[in-house]
């Protein structure tokens, strides 16, 4: 059977959106119902790298707020599909914006995220995810 | 035909050694292990860098040619992807001698590489590096809107 991977990359895409923008506005389920059994996971504020569903979830549902974003940007999505098609990560840059205290639009934050999708059956679940800050330094360094 | 529980170790053994290579001030081996289509960010980055050429200039721009005298791995893990793409994920922490002479820690980072195994070499087909401490940098409060 063909890939076809352009079709692949455009669910992913929409996938990713459709869990962000739920996020966005105080319900986090998009992205915890589509973590793998072996999802492993970054963000900023943790120390270490989480593995499993289970822990991921906990580690999420203990530091998520509605963060009452009313404007997304997806900048420069990028997908890697396997060649069996079973396989694709996601690369991008987000930018969320919020509304200050005068209902003026001002940037939350600037992201970066990148996400494993595996095929489970008929469902693209994620196997890992990293989200950083982008941009966080700007002095060159070594390692 | 599916990656062996050796050939996956032979992935985790080249990248200790082109890390080590960096960490010591030679930038060259993680240049020749990009895939022509590679994507990558780091904490220098605004944007998505993606392509060979745009990810070596952007190594050509960042490294410095200092050095850090020791680099450790933890929690590493190794992931089969596909048959021919694997998952590397771990924090990883650099060390350099302090004015005295002393070990102080560096940096420390959150690291999610995927490599592809194509006529015998391993490539980096993305990858993600970011520091650890940057929420600290940011003052932000304790919750993870994005």
């Amino acid at each position: 059977m063909s890939v076809n991977k352009e079709e692949i990359s455009k669910t992913i895409i929409e996938l990713e959106k459709s869990f962000n923008e739920r996020w966005s506005v105080g319900d986090n389920t998009g992205y915890l119902d589509a973590f793998a059994d072996e999802v492993s996971y970054f963000d900023p504020i943790l120390e270490r790298l989480v593995v499993g569903r289970d822990n991921v979830i906990a580690w999420i549902n203990s530091i998520y707020k509605n963060p009452h974003i009313v404007r997304s940007d997806y900048l420069n999505p990028q997908v890697h599909v396997s060649d069996e098609g079973t396989f694709a990560v996601l690369a991008y840059n987000l930018h969320t914006f919020v509304l200050d205290e005068d209902g003026e639009e001002r940037q939350l934050r600037a992201w970066n995220a990148c996400h494993g999708y595996r095929l489970i059956g008929d469902q693209w679940r994620i196997v890992h995810s990293h989200w950083a800050f982008s941009q966080t330094v700007t002095e060159r360094v070594a390692s | 035909m599916a990656l062996t529980r050796e050939e996956i170790q032979t992935l985790v053994d080249f990248e200790q050694q082109i890390q080590w290579r960096w960490t010591s001030g030679d930038p060259t081996g993680y240049m020749d292990a990009l895939a022509e289509d590679v994507t990558y960010f780091d904490p220098f980055t605004e944007y998505l860098v993606v392509g060979r050429e745009a990810v070596r200039g952007h190594f050509q721009r960042l490294h410095s040619g200092a050095s850090s005298a020791r680099q450790e791995y933890q929690n590493e893990t190794a992931r089969p992807l596909s048959d021919d793409e694997v998952l590397l994920v771990f924090n990883f922490t650099t060390y350099r001698p302090d004015d005295n002479g002393a070990e102080k820690q560096f940096l420390t980072w959150n690291m999610s590489l995927i490599f592809r195994k194509a006529d015998g070499q391993w490539l980096l087909t993305h990858g993600h590096l970011s520091l650890r401490d940057a929420w600290d940098r940011y003052n932000l409060g304790r919750s993870i809107g994005k």
